[in-house]
């Protein structure tokens, strides 16, 4: 075992001072700050799509289609605040004294009773000045930009019905173009096939404008409807929106509800499940070319002559298994420092978060399937070095391999649909995914017996693969001739 | 088929024995029913062309591969449990490439049974020693070739092993590094330690080796001494003279009496062994021949190697 920790000791060093594992450690980083950053930075590039509505009913919708964008621009300046507040207002102290304006800030925005009050305080700037002695910083408020303009029809609103689409087509081409034309023809909403408007764009690409309209529209019927056929009734009464709040008995806290810790500790074993296909995505390669370099070198047999095969695979496994954890850890610990930079707020929330899923009981279980599932990889790779002479050998079985590791993200919808469902247990059941596939699906708690089962299959498994890569790492390491075939390979599996 | 058994007088202990070793690949048939002896302390030269066997039967001795049939002993034990008493330095230098050379001779000195302290600084030292101390923090892919196989050497003896297994120690290597080398080898041996090396050059076999194995197409062609190989092959007598020299096939001591060659100026006399070549000048003499040139000369190993690795080469065919 000594010899075997000597050479897991020299690989891990091999792995860490890579150029490669600089980068993809470093890469981490830069990808969440890209998924985080970039979808926002799109959207604030975005230009605010200027369109109109040419209303042939007389009106009432195009006015409601243009109370729906000014709704719609208080709700996003509604949210700015509110996330403004989060870092620059002394909230705690807020709540205190000014409840009635922390709940603005707090509540959603799906709320109506919100909106009313955001709108009756005056905004973001009545808010904020309201606020005034309970600012942290002198951070100033940007107010969102607006997603949509409703412009007045002009010309196009008296256009002949012949010559409709030349107009449309003028006004969304000329100099200052419209992004949308939205035209509501007489009798619209008594139509035999029911009500149907025409949206005119140029861009149809992006729909989400038109999915607005239509929102819009169908609000205004519903409450033309009401108006109908219960006057008497205020219009919205009859828009109920219900608050769903979630509770599981096996909740952390003491009324039962799910917590953000509760959700971080179910959805921390499938971050840890991609992150192990992650590290073995990073590590293949190395794996590979380490092996074929010893091998093209005669590095091997100098090693060989030293240690016995298993010692060195079980050294080179160890080493491997190493530096994938220490990836992980030097990523939590990067999540840590940008938070701790970047948002000094939630850092206390994050290394909660942490420490939950680090404290709960599945916390070894997860630990284990996930050293179990590197180790039954990295073995694979391994073998699969010690059986070609170049890359270009490696690459002709990586590629099958490659397929079979991927498969669990394919099988991740099924999974996340129904986690102790029959496609979930099956595919627990097969050796080479058992680690993956039950570090997904412990936080849902899977049959006792399947756990216990399932544990015991993946330990064996990844004892008999190592073994049988073992042989056949032992008996490929030192030939010079190419891959063998598949009868070739499970002879030499079986081969002492 | 003619083998020779190793016949110079007593013999030390037995560092490396073979007994009817044998080695296929699927029908390959790569070392065929090998025995062979080597006592402690001495130069062992394996020789032989390429494919006759010599990096399967060093693979074997090393552990690295199980013979199919027959037994090898490494200090009287199976290789396998022996590895930490053997150095082992393959033809292509065998170093990790990023790795440091002081960091690479203390790995394989730990992985042969040093601990970590005694380890580095025998590597320091050995460094030293062979003039490479300023160079210790160097990468090997930083390295010429010569100092990369010195380092490599280096390792191999860092550990302090009681055999070395060489392959193709010398290639590479400049005259100067060669004849450090060599030196080193003479040193190691003086100093009790028992050397096998593979080698395709045998001006060097010839100069090193106290022992030497021929081994051709799988199976032992020759094994013994230096003047042994030189036995194999008769003394040869080449005389320049304008008369016709056939009358010397008439004496004793001769084999054959072979004209000059088209383009060659001496005629080529072959002796039996043991024959003294001054019978020759002798007859030369009596018969009033006016000679040109006399010389006479033993065979050189690379003529014994031909002989026996090309006559191994014509069986096959």
């Amino acid at each position: 075992m000594r010899r075997a920790l000597l050479v897991a000791r020299s690989e891990f060093l091999k792995y860490v001072t890579r150029r490669g594992f600089i980068i993809s450690l470093l890469m981490f980083p830069v990808w969440v700050v890209i998924g985080g950053v970039v979808p926002q930075w799109i959207e604030s590039k975005t230009p605010t799509r200027n369109f109109t509505v040419v209303d042939k009913t007389g009106g009432r919708f195009a006015f409601a289609i243009a109370k729906a964008v000014r709704d719609d621009d208080e709700i996003a300046e509604r949210d700015a605040l509110s996330a403004f507040a989060q870092s620059n207002l002394d909230l705690p102290r807020l709540r205190e004294r000014l409840p009635q304006l922390a709940v603005i800030v707090d509540s959603s925005s799906e709320d109506p009773e919100t909106l009313a009050r955001f709108r009756k305080s005056g905004g973001a700037n009545g808010i904020l000045s309201l606020a005034a002695p309970f600012r942290k910083t002198d951070a100033r408020f940007q107010p969102p930009r607006p997603r949509f303009h409703f412009s007045p029809p002009g010309a196009l609103q008296g256009a002949d019905e012949s010559r409709f689409a030349q107009a449309v087509n003028d006004r969304l081409s000329g100099s200052d173009p419209l992004y949308a034309v939205v035209f509501i023809p007489k009798g619209f909403s008594n139509a035999k096939s029911g009500p149907e408007a025409e949206f005119w764009s140029i861009n149809a690409s992006d729909p989400d404008l038109e999915h607005f309209v239509r929102r819009a529209l169908t609000e205004e019927l519903r409450r033309q409807l009401l108006a109908k056929f219960a006057p008497d009734v205020p219009p919205d009464t009859f828009k109920p929106t219900v608050a769903m709040r979630a509770y599981d008995p096996a909740a952390s806290g003491g009324d039962h509800e799910i917590s953000l810790a509760d959700q971080a500790r179910t959805y921390a074993p499938a971050v840890l499940a991609f992150l192990l296909l992650l590290t073995i995505f990073m590590n293949a390669g190395a794996l590979l070319s380490g092996v074929i370099e010893e091998k093209s070198s005669r590095i091997v047999e100098v090693m060989l002559s030293c240690v016995t095969p298993v010692e060195f695979m079980t050294g080179k496994l160890l080493g491997a298994a190493a530096a994938s954890l220490l990836t992980l850890i030097l990523w939590a610990a990067m999540l840590l420092a940008g938070a701790a930079i970047f948002l000094p707020g939630a850092l206390s929330n994050f290394g909660g978060l942490l420490t939950s899923i680090v404290s709960t009981g599945l916390f070894p279980m997860l630990l284990l399937c996930f050293v179990c599932g590197l180790l039954i990889y990295a073995s694979i790779f391994l073998a699969i070095g010690s059986m070609a002479t170049s890359i270009q050998d490696a690459q002709a079985l990586v590629g099958p391999t490659m397929i079979l590791v991927m498969a669990p993200l394919i099988m991740m919808p099924a999974l996340l649909r129904d986690p102790n469902g029959a496609i979930a247990t099956v595919l627990s059941w097969i050796p080479v995914y058992t680690p993956f596939f039950m570090m997904f699906r412990l936080p849902w708690n899977p049959p006792l017996l399947e756990v216990v089962g399932a544990t015991i299959l993946m330990i064996a498994t990844t004892i008999v693969l190592v073994i049988q890569m073992g042989r056949v790492f032992a008996n490929h390491v030192l030939t010079a001739e190419r891959p063998p075939r598949l009868s070739a390979l499970v002879r030499s599996m079986l081969r002492r | 088929m003619e083998s020779r058994t190793l016949a110079s007088g007593i013999m030390p202990s037995a560092a490396l024995e073979l007994s009817h070793v044998s080695k296929r690949f699927g029908d390959f048939t790569a070392v065929r029913d090998l025995s062979l002896t080597h006592g402690e302390g001495r130069i062992l030269g394996f020789l032989g062309p390429n494919g006759a066997g010599k990096t399967t039967t060093l693979r074997m001795m090393l552990g690295l591969m199980k013979p199919d049939g027959g037994t090898l002993r490494i200090l009287g034990k199976s290789p396998g449990t022996v590895r930490d008493r053997v150095g082992y330095l393959p033809e292509e230098r065998g170093l990790y490439k990023r790795m440091r050379a002081d960091s690479v001779i203390a790995y394989f000195a730990q992985l042969k049974g040093l601990d970590r302290a005694t380890a580095h600084k025998r590597a320091h030292a050995m460094l030293e020693r062979f003039g490479l101390a300023q160079f210790a923090r160097v990468r090997i892919e930083g390295l010429s070739k010569g100092m990369a196989q010195k380092v490599a050497f280096i390792a191999t003896l860092a550990h302090d092993p009681d055999v070395l297994i060489l392959d193709e120690p010398f290639s590479g290597l400049d005259p100067l590094n060669r004849q450090s080398f060599e030196d080193a080898i003479r040193a190691l041996a003086r100093d009790g330690k028992t050397i096998l090396f593979s080698t395709h050059t045998m001006e060097q076999a010839e100069r090193l080796c106290d022992h030497l194995v021929i081994l051709a197409r799988g199976e032992k062609v020759f094994d013994g001494t230096l003047a042994e190989a030189h036995r194999l092959l008769p003394r040869r007598a080449r005389i320049g003279a304008k008369a016709d020299l056939g009358f010397l096939g008439n004496l004793q001591g001769v084999t054959s009496v072979s004209p000059p060659a088209s383009g060659q100026p001496y005629w080529d006399i072959a002796l039996k062994e043991g024959a003294d070549g001054s019978s020759l000048l002798a007859a030369c003499f009596e018969q009033r021949v006016e000679l040109s040139h006399f010389d006479l000369s033993e065979p050189s190993l690379q003529d014994v190697f031909v002989s026996l690795a090309g006559r191994e080469a014509e069986a096959a065919q």
